[in-house]
């Protein structure tokens, strides 16, 4: 699932899974910021005529995203202190964990 | 657009399907469809799959180059030619019903489009009009349902909305297809018996909604598409919308409260904590945050530009997605990082791989 050649495992795990499933949503996005800008949405002599192709593109990162929403997951119980855990923490920012690494990386070489 | 050239030809094709063959195919260096192309696609009849996956990728997109009331007068004129039209009547009543339930669908899916009151003013007046005939009664009383949602139009971010249109050429519209709509629509006999006439017309549909939608579409409709769609619609509208809400309100209780430092105490407990467990509240979390916002929202979000994004209300969904989504990263590099030691981080590590392959 790695980021090589397009998410391309991602991507066809995510076109043959059909039972319920949440997107990794930023892939999902930049695919739509490269479709939204990636097109023209008129073309033409006087720009008057729509370019379809395009919210075709964009349609299909939203029929995606649309069948996923609508496939629900079966009830899962609550589990507050872990959800407490994971929200109430705060967690190291990028100057604090950067500090960690390279002390890490001087006393043992990784 | 190949299939839609075929299965018109062997079909005795309605004049929809001829000027849609004749309109739709787009020269190479054009690749464009004009606004009113996409419309008579819209409402044709579905000749293949790609025509479910047209309409909801219309309807969800449309207003990134038309405004509702646009859409809405291009729908209302298409219906009224076709009135006037000179087509056999159960063809006529198949095509006008086909273009109510792609209403239908729209105002189902997303009723905040006739928040604007001129827009709203104008799909009522059309629906009274259309209810007069008992061969579109029970569509329009269906549409007026969704339509009796109260919601907020999410229009920030589309680049065309009602109120920007000023043009006086909507009113003209109204006034004179108020008065142009022909007669013979009341007068029509239709293929439908007067019993059931009678049924439908002493029903008060506001009650009943999911029950009596089963009992009549079968009667009702000559397309099966309709009838089909009639009944998912009808619950479909108001149980998602209910859905909907319900997963906003949990959201909301979700936020983001940073309140303790990282420390050996969370990394204790975690470590504590069954895979499974841990997998299965995750998914809860996203779950709730993913489904309490729209597609459109996500696409809103996508064309807005950056410093504005985080102040709109209707966004908040999406924002607070996307904050969780980045907390949940910190949150698994900070736990990974926390113990200097590399046993202890490749076991926290191995958890985490471990967590991520729960089915």
């Amino acid at each position: 699932m790695g980021t090589q050649k397009g998410h391309s495992a991602y991507r066809l795990a995510w076109e043959n899974s059909f039972g319920e499933r949440i997107p990794f949503l930023p892939l999902h996005r930049r695919d739509l910021v490269s479709a939204e800008e990636g097109n023209r949405t008129y073309v033409g002599e006087n720009g008057e005529r729509i370019n379809w192709r395009k919210f075709d593109i964009m349609g299909e990162v939203v029929m995606g995203v649309q069948r996923s929403q609508r496939t629900p997951y079966p009830m899962i119980q609550r589990y507050d202190e872990l959800t407490r855990l994971v929200l109430d923490t705060k967690p190291m920012r990028d100057e604090e964990v950067r500090p960690y690494c390279l002390s890490a990386g001087r006393r043992r070489s990784i | 657009m190949e299939e839609e050239a075929d299965s018109g030809a062997s079909r005795p094709g309605s004049s929809s399907e001829q000027s849609i063959e004749k309109t739709m195919a787009p020269t190479p260096t054009d690749p464009g469809y004009t606004f009113d192309q996409l419309v008579d696609r819209l409402i044709g009849l579905p000749l293949s799959k790609q025509d479910n996956k047209f309409t909801e990728t219309f309807l969800c997109l449309y207003r990134k180059f038309a405004p509702p009331l646009r859409l809405l007068n291009t729908l209302i004129s298409r219906f009224e030619e076709k009135e006037r039209g000179t087509l056999p009547q159960l063809t006529r009543a198949s095509e006008q019903l086909q273009l109510l339930s792609i209403v239908a669908q729209w105002t189902a899916e997303y009723p905040g489009d006739f928040a604007h009151p001129r827009t709203r003013r104008r799909i009522k007046e059309f629906l009274n009009l259309v209810d007069r005939n008992h061969v579109y009664m029970f569509a329009a009383k269906e549409i007026s349902m969704h339509l009796d949602i109260s919601v907020e139009d999410d229009d920030v971010g589309w680049p065309f909305n009602d109120e920007d249109d000023e043009s006086t050429d909507s009113e003209d519209a109204l006034l004179t297809s108020v008065q142009s709509l022909p007669t013979p629509i009341c007068t029509n006999q239709g293929p439908f018996s007067d019993d059931l006439i009678h049924r439908i017309s002493t029903l008060d549909l506001g009650d009943d909604g999911p029950d009596l939608s089963s009992q009549n579409s079968g009667t009702l409709s000559n397309s099966s598409s309709l009838a089909a769609r009639s009944d998912s619609t009808l619950t479909y509208s108001a149980t998602m919308h209910a859905a909907y809400e319900d997963a906003q309100r949990k959201a909301r209780q979700l936020s983001l409260t940073p309140k303790f430092l990282l420390s050996k105490i969370q990394w204790r407990l975690f470590m504590d904590i069954p895979d499974d467990d841990f997998a299965r509240e995750l998914t809860r979390i996203d779950w709730i945050m993913f489904t309490s916002f729209r597609p459109r929202d996500l696409v809103r979000h996508v064309s807005i530009s950056g410093k504005d994004k985080d102040k709109i209300k209707s966004l908040e969904n999406v924002n607070r997605m996307i904050k969780e989504f980045n907390h949940l990263a910190f949150f698994v590099a900070s736990m990974i990082l926390l113990r200097d030691k590399p046993k202890h981080r490749a076991k926290a590590l191995e958890k985490f791989m471990g967590v991520a392959q729960v089915s």
